[in-house]
């Protein structure tokens, strides 16, 4: 269990990038989605204990985040990717593994040997273990990243940003890796990309500016949309009169549009499901209209 | 503690993997092995009127020179000047990456979220500097020592050993250490780099004396290391008994070296701590 409460988080310069933030995380695959700037990676960084915050508390399966023995105790806990994963270049895939796990504390070799290499096998690098990581892909170093973070069976797995980067395919597989993980561990993803959250998630946060705008299921936030998502075909003018435009699809002789909001009795539109993307967009415009 | 200890083992032997994968290591070992292994054929060659051997021979014959001794001087003059040269001036340079490395390279950060104490990390890495080194001087002395019994002839082999363990370890715990733990706050390799080289210069600029040995405190306290650089310029090729190469003097240089690349450490890691708590 995770408790934030009244977290806030100013930097120097006086950039605020958590502003009384209170959240509550339970068991299994938690969303927190939010634009560029609204604070996911500053709230990840506070619960892996990188960086401390201006004030307010956060506690981590019990541990007391303010300490630094509670931060140490937290730490072993946990697991960790970091949204930009720096790698030791002429290590090899096997021998980082090794390297993190002693650091984390899987002191015994034939334990560390062991977890290695069901991991390997987990994210499909078993081929490439012996190779120096600067010779690996982008989508092998996130795999390798996620492999750390999941040494020492963690109770918490933070994973920031993971599919930044990825084509389609590793993004799939990515997400279907973490899903697999989320039957061993809490998992918390933070992610800009909605996608990530709708397939995998069943439970997310949405914040903004530093705050959470939105707590609750996914459905929940699909539901808020509802009745507000729809397909306008037009022969050029893009609609306009409040509506927002979520994607635009050039047809051969037309443009369809899938807007939000109320279209006029005028256009031809047509009421589309609502999507998690959906949800989202609308809070925000929601949001950023009332700020 | 038993975490810790794990920890720092498996910090020491990873930072020697990547020190000696790096290449830059691996070169400047090379380098003086081939120059000082390379001595042994010039000292054994045809040169004017002799080979230094023929010298040597005449020199004990006429003057009553102890021979062997004399030998073992000519090996650690001709030896010690690059090696001790190269350990005193060049290992830091190598080495100042050490710990900005991390920072560079973006895994700092996953570090951090480790359960890993700040004070574990820097005596780690400073070790793995220390051990690394350790082994490219080992590499050295043998294949030098090996060179120099086949082309010139038997040598003291103790005091030898002494220079290159006792003299070249003290170098590389001295200031291989404090050249990384120097250059721990930079963000970058060349940053790192470049302060050393700074600061090295700053002190022989400022303690030039001490490279005769005769600057005091601040000779000791120099990163140039004069008395422990100058130690072969004591040997006695005259005298009875052979002069050990780890003296009094070099116990001392030692304890002074090691005094400050303590208190360096204690202040690095008072700075790191303090930037953590204020992340």
């Amino acid at each position: 269990m995770i408790e934030v409460h009244n977290l806030t988080k100013t930097y120097a310069g006086g950039v605020r990038a958590l502003v009384g933030l209170n959240l509550e995380i339970g068991s299994g695959m938690f969303g927190l989605v939010g634009p560029n700037g609204a604070g996911k990676t500053t709230l990840m960084r506070i619960l892996a204990g990188i960086i401390q915050p201006t004030s307010g508390t956060v506690r981590v399966f019990g541990h007391d985040l303010s300490t630094a023995a509670g931060r140490m105790a937290a730490k072993t806990l946990l697991g960790y990717l970091p949204q930009d994963l720096g790698l030791y270049p002429n290590l090899t895939g096997r021998e980082f593994l090794d390297y993190m796990a002693i650091l984390k504390g899987v002191t015994e070799a034939g334990t560390r040997r062991r977890q290695i290499e069901r991991l390997l096998a987990d994210v499909r690098l078993m081929d490439v273990a012996d190779r120096k990581l600067k010779t690996y892909s982008g989508g092998m170093k996130r795999r390798i990243g996620v492999a750390q973070a999941m040494l020492g069976d963690p109770k918490l797995l933070i994973v920031d940003e993971p599919t930044v980067g990825l084509d389609p395919e590793e993004r799939v597989r990515f997400r279907n890796l973490l899903s697999e993980m989320a039957g061993r561990c809490t998992i918390i993803l933070s992610t800009h990309i909605v996608e990530d959250i709708s397939h995998s998630c069943n439970d997310l946060a949405v914040i903004g500016q530093g705050r959470v705008l939105f707590r609750g299921a996914p459905a929940d936030l699909i539901e808020q949309v509802r009745g507000h998502v729809w397909a306008i075909t037009t022969s050029g003018d893009r609609p306009t009169q409040g509506l927002a435009v979520v994607s635009t699809l050039q047809l051969q002789h037309s443009i369809q549009y899938r807007v939000l909001g109320m279209p006029a009795p005028t256009d031809s539109a047509l009421a589309l499901e609502p999507s998690l993307e959906d949800g989202y967009i609308w809070l925000m415009r929601q949001h950023n209209g009332s700020a | 503690m038993r975490l810790a200890v794990s920890q720092l083992s498996g910090i020491i032997v990873y930072e020697f993997r990547m020190h000696w994968r790096r290449r830059s290591l691996l070169v400047i070992t090379l380098t003086m092995t081939v120059i000082t292994a390379a001595l042994a054929l010039v000292t054994a060659s045809e040169v004017g009127q002799g080979s230094v051997r023929q010298l040597i021979d005449r020199l004990v014959q006429e003057q009553g020179v102890r021979g062997a001794e004399m030998l073992t001087f000519t090996i650690l003059f001709a030896t010690w000047a690059p090696v001790g040269a190269a350990l005193a001036f060049v290992l830091p340079i190598l080495v100042a990456d050490t710990i900005p490395l991390d920072q560079q390279l973006g895994t700092r950060e996953l570090l951090d979220s480790l359960p890993l104490s700040i004070g574990v990390y820097l005596i780690g890495k400073t070790a793995g500097v220390f051990v690394a080194a350790i082994a490219g001087i080992v590499f050295a002395l043998a294949v030098t020592a090996v060179s120099w019994r086949l082309a010139v002839g038997p040598y003291d082999l103790i005091s030898y050993l002494q220079m290159w363990l006792l003299g070249g370890g003290t170098l590389v715990a001295l200031n291989g250490t404090l050249a990384a733990l120097l250059a721990a706050g930079q963000p970058t390799r060349r940053r790192a780099v470049v302060l050393v080289i700074l600061v090295w210069g700053l002190a022989m600029v400022t303690v030039g004396g001490a490279l005769t040995g005769d600057g005091g405190v601040a000779s000791y306290l120099s990163p140039v290391r004069g008395p422990i650089i100058m130690r072969y310029t004591r040997f006695d090729a005259y005298s009875s008994t052979p002069v050990m190469f780890f003296s009094a003097d070099m116990a001392q240089g030692l304890a002074i070296g090691l005094i400050e690349v303590a208190l360096v450490a204690i202040v690095v890691w008072a700075w790191m701590r303090r930037r953590a708590q204020r992340a």
